[in-house]
């Protein structure tokens, strides 16, 4: 065999596969933008409908984004929620034909409650800190050094809770009355599981950490000094937290609740006291946390429900003083006097 | 030299015998509202001078106050936290070479009625003796971290106010103090002098109160920055904190108008209001916080307070949710 023409018939059947699959892939090209503006560090995603296959790219400070090389098809483009500032978006039936530019621009709605304060300063947050780096910090005794000012996020494709039938109820009772039964609306406290997209602050010593926040109770204490939860805890709100370093990743336990706190952002579940979250903080860089929650409830979920998120350093920023109590207009304005 | 001897013997002898000729005393039991003993409070006697003798209760409750010059006293027991309210006797005679019986009967205070409030005495007692030296951080520091029993100025100094914020403060008791913030589950007091539970979390840019009143914790600064050029007024201020060798000095402007001032006095304050508090421990068990509380706006002066805080490290403080199940508007039928 003439080593000339294996060479040749090779580059032939390379030749091949790259015009074949050229042949079979488009763009998706478009700018994000809301009322206010472009939106630059948005996550545009897009799903191959026959595939589940995702492919995802952040739009530009231009607000620009790009996905150069997407197999053809028909796809379903979201963006997730931004913090509270924008609403999810999706876009059904997105074709991608062989070779050619679909254009897409995107106007993102405002998020439900995108109207005051942090809620509506997620994007320039977002933004002023976006070029903050480092190595992720570290205590004396070596471990992970969480401590500091903390901008939450949400999941960005967040899957449905599988409940029992109790609970499927309740979630409907809790869409028809517009959720106007939720307890910090009452100024009670929020949602024990960590998934409020809103600044908090952590403070870590070597046998605790505290995380500060704005809504009731304000605070909370997880122990690292390696206790038990009581024995027979007394039901609260946020309940009882401990904690075990599993190498760089800190595994917080939460036991003891009552059954009163509608839980995940969002969604608004209903659970019992046999409620039992854990959750998972790394910090991935100076800048980043990826925090990974786990929500066990045999009384109310079928299976247990999970949120993955990564919350991005304000190191200029702080929690502020938050009175609900101070002047509450929901009950006169919902209604309810 | 013999008989110069015993001359020496008998004068040696004869000053105790003085002494107690001058001397009297004060003896007795002092018991709670319940007829508990009050074990642990302070029996204080103060003669005309104003100087003051002291002694503690045993865990009977018994007391007894030896030494006393013979004159008029006025016997008073200081404040326990919310428990027992201050008990005060005016021209108690000591006479010489004798021993008044003076029992005591403390009153209940206005809120000592559940929780912490009525277990005070117990948890003063559980940790009054704790002993050991006041730890330090790794910087060198004192460090103030873990559970505080808090307590009131044993000897509070009446505040001198302008005519207005007296108007207002007797306004204020004569309406049995019903529009107190904390009733309606807004914020205490900013001077934290309330005598409840306090979790101290200290590193080294920041020391954080832990408290279960609203608004549950505050934040002082202890990296060097300046208090803000034009702060938001808030409830609770913003707070500043440096060392002055082992004290650390806490001061705390940008206060709204509107919390209540000192637990039991509830005194009126603008937003000139100005804290310093300085933290001294000078062993395991106690913390010493003198306050000092400015407002030329409100005060002929300052308004000092000087507590000893307990450390309670078995203790905890818990989670309290005002607006949960709050029947102060309905008990009061305040509208």
């Amino acid at each position: 065999m003439h080593i000339r023409s294996l060479v040749v018939i090779l580059l032939a059947t390379l030749a091949g596969a790259v015009t074949f699959a050229q042949s079979g892939r488009g763009v998706l090209k478009g700018t994000v933008r809301n009322a206010d503006g472009i939106i630059a560090g948005a996550t545009v995603q897009a799903k191959r409908q026959a595939t589940s296959e995702m492919f995802t790219a952040t739009s530009a400070a231009s607000g620009q984004y790009e996905m150069p090389n997407l197999p053809d098809g028909t796809y379903e483009v979201s963006v997730p929620p931004l913090g509270l500032a924008t609403a999810r978006f999706t876009q059904q039936n997105v074709v991608i034909e062989p070779g050619k530019t679909t254009a897409l621009d995107i106007v993102l709605a405002a998020g439900g409650q995108g109207v005051i304060g942090d809620d509506n300063a997620f994007l320039a947050l977002q933004k002023k800190y976006a070029n903050v780096r480092g190595p992720a910090p570290r205590t004396r005794d070596g471990h992970p050094d969480l401590t500091g000012v903390w901008n939450g996020s949400l999941d960005p494709n967040p899957q449905p809770a599988a409940m029992l039938p109790w609970a499927d109820e309740v979630v409907k009772q809790r869409r028809a009355t517009n959720a106007r039964e939720q307890p910090s609306a009452h100024c009670l406290p929020d949602d024990p599981t960590p998934t409020l997209p809103l600044l908090r602050k952590f403070v870590q010593t070597p046998t605790l950490l505290v995380q500060l926040f704005e809504q009731d109770p304000h605070y909370r204490q997880i122990f690292l000094d390696g206790r038990d939860h009581p024995k027979d805890a007394d039901p609260t709100w946020m309940g009882h937290s401990v904690a075990r370093w599993d190498k760089d990743t800190l595994v917080v336990d939460s036991s003891g609740f009552n059954d009163k706190s509608w839980i995940i952002f969002g969604a608004g579940l209903p659970h019992t006291e046999m409620l039992h979250v854990i959750e998972k903080y790394r910090r991935l860089d100076l800048a980043h946390m990826q925090v990974d929650v786990i929500v066990e409830d045999p009384g109310t979920f079928t299976k247990p429900i999970e949120r993955h998120m990564t919350w991005q350093l304000a190191p200029g920023e702080d929690v502020l003083e938050y009175i609900c109590n101070e002047n509450n207009k929901f009950e006169a304005n919902a209604g309810l006097n | 030299m013999k008989r110069a001897a015993l001359f020496v013997a008998i004068i040696l002898a004869a000053v105790p015998l003085l002494a107690q000729a001058g001397r009297g005393a004060v003896a007795g039991r002092v018991t709670t509202d319940q007829g508990d003993p009050a074990a642990g409070v302070t029996i204080q006697a103060k003669d005309a001078a104003g100087k003051y003798a002291s002694v503690v209760a045993n865990k009977n409750g018994e007391y007894r106050l030896t030494n006393l010059g013979a004159g008029s006293y006025e016997i008073s027991v200081p404040q326990m936290g919310l428990r027992t309210a201050r008990f005060a006797q005016p021209d108690v005679l000591v006479e010489a070479g004798k021993t008044l019986t003076f029992d005591i009967k403390l009153m209940p205070n206005n809120f000592g009625i559940i929780g912490d409030d009525a277990a005070f005495l117990q948890i003063y007692n559980k940790y009054k003796d704790l002993k050991g030296r006041a730890p330090r951080t790794p910087e060198g520091r004192p460090d103030f971290s873990g559970m505080w029993l808090a307590n009131v100025d044993p000897n509070p100094q009446p505040a001198q106010m302008l005519p207005w914020a007296q108007k207002e403060w007797e306004r204020r008791r004569d309406r049995a103090f019903e529009g107190m913030p904390t009733s309606r589950c807004l914020p205490a007091d900013p001077t934290l002098t309330l005598p409840v539970f306090y979790k101290i979390v200290q590193t080294k840019d920041l020391l954080i109160h832990l408290f279960e009143q609203d608004p549950h914790y505050r934040q002082a600064y202890l990296d060097g920055r300046e208090h803000p050029s034009d702060p938001d007024p808030t409830w609770m201020g913003h707070t500043v904190g440096r060392w002055e060798k082992d004290t650390l000095v806490l001061d705390t402007v940008g206060m709204n108008d509107k919390s209540w001032l000192l637990q039991a006095t509830w005194l009126p304050h603008t937003e000139k209001l100005h804290i310093i508090e300085r933290y001294a421990r000078p062993d395991l068990a106690h913390l010493n916080i003198d306050v000092r509380i400015e407002d030329p706006d409100t005060f002929l002066k300052p308004v000092e307070r000087h507590v000893q805080w307990l450390h309670t490290p078995g203790e905890e403080v818990l989670e309290a949710v005002c607006a949960e199940n709050n029947k102060f508007l309905e008990y009061s039928a305040v509208k």
